[in-house]
C-alpha cells in the first residue's frame, strides 16, 4: 500500500510539476502586481461590414486580421451608423478592434509577454476553440485533483514514520492555525 | 544534499503549507467552475459620527469618519475603496474581505448610516484567494507575505521532488517521459501563446 502510495505520489507529480512551477511564478506576479506592457496601434482593411449578428462579425474580423483570441462578448458594441467595437484576448495578449462600416479597422494591441503569457494562465479555463487551450483546461482540473491527492498522500507518507512525527504533526497544526488566524484577520 | 534532508525539507515544508494550499486549491476551483457566490446578508445601522461638511469637504477628514463609523457599526479594519458625493450626502465605501460597508455621511448631521454586507463564505474564499500584495498593510500584508512563501515553496517542491525521484527510483524511464511530455507541452503551449499574434 505504501509502496502504491508512494509511486503513485511521484508519478503523478512529474506530470504535473511544470504547472506547479507556472504557478508559483504566476503567484508571485499576481501577487506584486507584476506587469510590463507594450502598446502598438495599426490599421488595416477589411470587406465591408454586412448584416449578421455582431459575434459572428467580431469573429470574423478577428479570422481575416489573423489574431488568435477570444472575443469578450460583454465588450461588443454595435454604433448608430454601423461600426463595431470589442476586445479579445487570450493570455499574455489583449486587442481592442474598431471595425467601420466600410471595413477600416483600427486594432490597440497589447502585449506583455511571455510573464504575461505566465501570469494569465493561472487558473484559464477558456478553451476559446484551440486544441492546446482545451488541453490547458484539462491539465489544470488535473493538477488540481493532484495537489489535493499529494498533500493527503504526502501527509499519510509522512506521518506513520515514528522519527520526526511530532516535528511533522507540530509543522501542519502549526499551518493551520497560523493560516485560520491570518483569515480571520482579514475576513 | 543528503536523501534524508531532502525529504524532510520536502515533507515538512508542504506539511507547514497545506492548509494554505488546500485552500487556495479550492477557492482556485471554485472561481474557474463559477460555483460559491451566494447572496450577501445586509444589515443596516445608525451610528454617532463626527459633523462632516458639504462636497467642498477634505476627502481625508471624510474617510477618517467614515472608518470611524464603521468601526463603531463592528467593521474593524476596513480599507478605504471609495469616496462620492452624490444625493446631498456622502457615500463612502470600505472593505475586508468577506464584510464591506457603505457608509452614508450627511453633513452637518450627528449621526451616520452604516449598510453593512457579509458576504456567504464561498463568495468570502473566493475574494480572500485575490488578495494580494498591492498596497497591503498589516494582516492583509501578512496574508501576502504567506501567498509569497507558498508560491516559492511550490518551486521548492518542484525541485525536491525531482531529486527525491532520482534518489529513490533505479529505473526512471517512465517518470523522465512523463516529465519530458508535460514540459513539452507546457513550454510549447507559453510559446505558442507569446509568438505570433
Amino acid at each position: 500500500m505504501r509502496r502504491w502510495l508512494l509511486d503513485l505520489h511521484l508519478y503523478l507529480g512529474l506530470i504535473c510539476l511544470p504547472y506547479v512551477v507556472l504557478f508559483g511564478v504566476s503567484s508571485l506576479l499576481l501577487n506584486h502586481g507584476l506587469q510590463r506592457e507594450t502598446t502598438s496601434e495599426w490599421s488595416a482593411q477589411l470587406a465591408p461590414l454586412g448584416d449578421s449578428e455582431p459575434s459572428a462579425q467580431a469573429a470574423a474580423a478577428l479570422r481575416a486580421l489573423d489574431l488568435r483570441g477570444g472575443v469578450l462578448a460583454h465588450t461588443l458594441k454595435r454604433g448608430d451608423s454601423g461600426e463595431l467595437a470589442f476586445r479579445a484576448i487570450r493570455p499574455g495578449r489583449s486587442y481592442q478592434v474598431a471595425v467601420a462600416a466600410n471595413g477600416a479597422v483600427r486594432v490597440v494591441e497589447r502585449d506583455s509577454g511571455v510573464l504575461g503569457v505566465v501570469r494569465d494562465l493561472h487558473g484559464a479555463s477558456d478553451t476559446q476553440g484551440a486544441v492546446w487551450n482545451l488541453g490547458w483546461a484539462l491539465y489544470t482540473e488535473l493538477a488540481t485533483a493532484v495537489l489535493l491527492f499529494s498533500i493527503v498522500s504526502g501527509a499519510l507518507l509522512v506521518l506513520p514514520r515514528p522519527s520526526g512525527r511530532a516535528l511533522a504533526l507540530g509543522s501542519g497544526v502549526l499551518g493551520i492555525v497560523v493560516v485560520g488566524a491570518l483569515a480571520a484577520g482579514i475576513w | 544534499m543528503k536523501h534524508e534532508t531532502l525529504r524532510s525539507l520536502h515533507g515538512l515544508l508542504a506539511l507547514a503549507l497545506a492548509a494554505l494550499l488546500g485552500l487556495y486549491v479550492l477557492s482556485g476551483w471554485m472561481i474557474i467552475h463559477r460555483v460559491g457566490g451566494g447572496t450577501p446578508a445586509e444589515t443596516s445601522v445608525v451610528v454617532r459620527a463626527g459633523a462632516i461638511g458639504d462636497q467642498s469637504e477634505d476627502p481625508g477628514r471624510v474617510r477618517e469618519a467614515a472608518l470611524a463609523a464603521a468601526r463603531d457599526a463592528g467593521l474593524g479594519g476596513a480599507r478605504f475603496e471609495s469616496a462620492k458625493f452624490a444625493g446631498g450626502a456622502w457615500h463612502v465605501k470600505l472593505g475586508r474581505v468577506a464584510r464591506s460597508a457603505e457608509v452614508t455621511l450627511t453633513p452637518g448631521a450627528a449621526e451616520a448610516r452604516v449598510a453593512l454586507r457579509d458576504a456567504a463564505l464561498g463568495e468570502g474564499l473566493k475574494r480572500l484567494h485575490r488578495v494580494n500584495a498591492k498596497g497591503a498593510s498589516g494582516a492583509r500584508l501578512a496574508w501576502a507575505v504567506g501567498v509569497d512563501a507558498l508560491a516559492i515553496a511550490l518551486l521548492v517542491f518542484a525541485l525536491t521532488g525531482v531529486l527525491l525521484f532520482r534518489a529513490l527510483k533505479r529505473d526512471r524511464r517512465l517518470g523522465w517521459a512523463l516529465l519530458g511530455a508535460s514540459t513539452l507541452y507546457t513550454l510549447g503551449g507559453i510559446a505558442w501563446q507569446a509568438l505570433g499574434r
